[in-house]
């Protein structure tokens, strides 16, 4: 159970790594506050409560379960802890804001999905040159939605691949 | 859903340890958070779905629209209405071409389908069944259950499963005309050029939205405009709001994400049952000890069902105050309280 990495797939690798870069500056170029989404702004307000020790709480009181709490900040039980973990840790190691911590895991997260896909292509036995040109699609779409669906998509596409890769050997 | 819909099936085909597993893992998986979610949901609103099924307000022709639009959303095609770009005409030639190969070939078509699929690798035919599914899951819960309401993000967590059955019609086509070399190249270029139009689209249609007033930047605009005690009401906020006295908005999260400052908001209906009259929510005010209230007007649509439960709101905006109520500024678009 493990990824064809072979020396016949370098090239490929390569020129997807060459898009991935590429498209991280491109979407790097779109980063702005207004750009993240509104449910995003819940795990952004965990992170910086978890840099700042006080655990993991939100100073967004939304939901009713952070009405019942009274208190702000509210221990944060809507939605779950890894992600704000995640944009914490990137934060703290890199000395990136936290908007733009989350930002960059999203966008590395969503480079991940078309290298799987290729990898999966290749399992599959289509063509590595069309490979290539369709997962190149991948890099472009939709990146207005929402950040944690592309974390999603490359969680679910991995298992995917990992299940295909399992089947055929 | 879905996943659990298909692996129970595969489990009832085979019968046997493997598919016994895979169905144990994968709807465990798919089930835990989907049962929580039902639980807290019945918890705080007294229905499984998480708050009233609001149907009566739109039609199936509406719904059908919001879905055509959020598809449009994912992948370019008719994002400008009615106005035909270089990705919908692309659209309309493949289409064509696929149209017009099965007129030729129509009875055979069915049976090209089927062998087809039946060519399909195991995670093709798991990709078309998920995605069949799930498509068919939420289009009926968003008819039945959510006043028509459909979202782009919703569908995003499938455009890979799409892509490996795009690729799967690849293989199968390239391995059944191995040697037509140039109309192969010409077949997957046109694809790949329409897939590619549509994003592009998509792209102009982004960067004309972050450009344009309406865009979500717009909520720190208007009130950096407005001044109060000489100083921008922006920045009034930012000196002036602190955890012990938070900020009543009713557009917090994405106000959060500019300001960083403590914020409280109503919950919408869909996740509470509590109504937020004037009763309610001078509780609440008393409750966090809250001093100011800015409400962006045009944010609040008192039609949509998902804020009928926001009446403090609604008398707000009708003039109808209530006398713990001070009104600091007035305008179209911005209503800022002072609580007496």
């Amino acid at each position: 159970m493990k990824y064809p990495f072979n020396k016949k797939n370098i090239p490929y690798i390569v020129v997807l790594f060459f898009f991935s870069v590429a498209s991280a500056i491109f979407l790097g170029s779109f980063y702005s506050k207004s750009y993240i989404h509104s449910d995003a702004s819940q795990y952004l307000s965990v992170a910086e409560n978890i840099v700042q020790g006080a655990g993991i709480k939100t100073n967004i009181i939304y939901y009713q379960q952070h009405h019942d709490q009274s208190t702000i900040p509210a221990t944060q039980t809507v939605f779950p802890p890894g992600l704000p973990a995640l944009i914490a840790t990137v934060h703290l190691l890199t000395g990136l804001s936290l908007s733009v911590s989350l930002y960059a895991i999203c966008v590395i997260f969503f480079l991940a999905v078309p290298v799987q896909l290729f990898f999966l292509f290749t399992n599959t036995g289509v063509n590595k040159v069309y490979g290539i040109l369709i997962v190149s699609t991948c890099y472009m779409f939709s990146y207005s939605t929402d950040n944690k669906f592309r974390i999603r998509i490359t969680i679910y596409i991995y298992y995917i691949t990992k299940h295909s890769l399992y089947c055929q050997y | 859903m879905s996943l659990m819909i298909y692996f129970t099936y595969k489990y009832f085909i085979y019968r046997n340890s493997s598919s016994f597993k895979n169905l144990l893992i994968l709807m465990s998986a798919a089930a835990v958070i989907p049962a929580l979610l039902f639980i807290r949901n019945y918890y705080y609103t007294g229905s499984l779905t998480g708050g009233p099924s609001v149907t009566e307000g739109s039609t199936i022709m509406e719904t059908l629209y919001a879905i055509r639009w959020q598809f449009s959303m994912l992948f370019g095609y008719f994002i400008n209405g009615v106005d035909i770009g270089i990705a919908e005409i692309s659209l309309f030639v493949v289409l064509f071409l696929i149209f017009s190969l099965c007129v030729i070939d129509i009875k055979k078509f069915p049976i090209l389908l089927k062998s087809i699929i039946g060519l399909f690798s195991e995670v093709a035919k798991f990709s078309l069944v998920y995605i069949a599914l799930s498509l068919s899951i939420l289009i009926y819960f968003s008819i039945t259950k959510s006043d028509g309401y459909f979202n782009a993000r919703y569908i995003m967590v499938l455009f890979p499963f799409f892509l490996i059955i795009f690729s799967e019609i690849v293989r199968v086509y390239m391995e059944s005309h191995t040697k037509n070399y140039i109309r192969n190249g010409v077949v997957i270029f046109c694809i790949f050029i329409t897939f590619l139009s549509g994003q592009y689209e998509l792209y102009k249609y982004h960067i004309a939205e972050r450009m344009s007033e309406n865009s979500t930047g717009s909520l720190i605009y208007p009130i950096d405009n407005i001044m109060i005690n000489d100083m921008s009401l922006t920045r009034y906020l930012e000196e002036s709001i602190t955890e012990t006295n938070p900020l009543l908005t009713n557009k917090a999260q994405r106000l959060w994400v500019h300001l960083r400052i403590p914020l409280v908001s109503f919950t919408p209906n869909l996740f509470t049952r509590t109504i937020w009259d004037n009763i309610k929510a001078k509780e609440m005010i008393e409750k966090y000890n809250i001093k100011y209230i800015l409400l962006y007007k045009k944010y609040f649509n008192s039609q949509s069902k998902a804020f009928d439960n926001q009446l403090f709101y609604k008398n707000v905006i009708n003039s109808d105050f209530p006398d713990w109520i001070n009104v600091i500024y007035n305008s179209d678009e911005i209503l800022f309280m002072e609580i007496i």
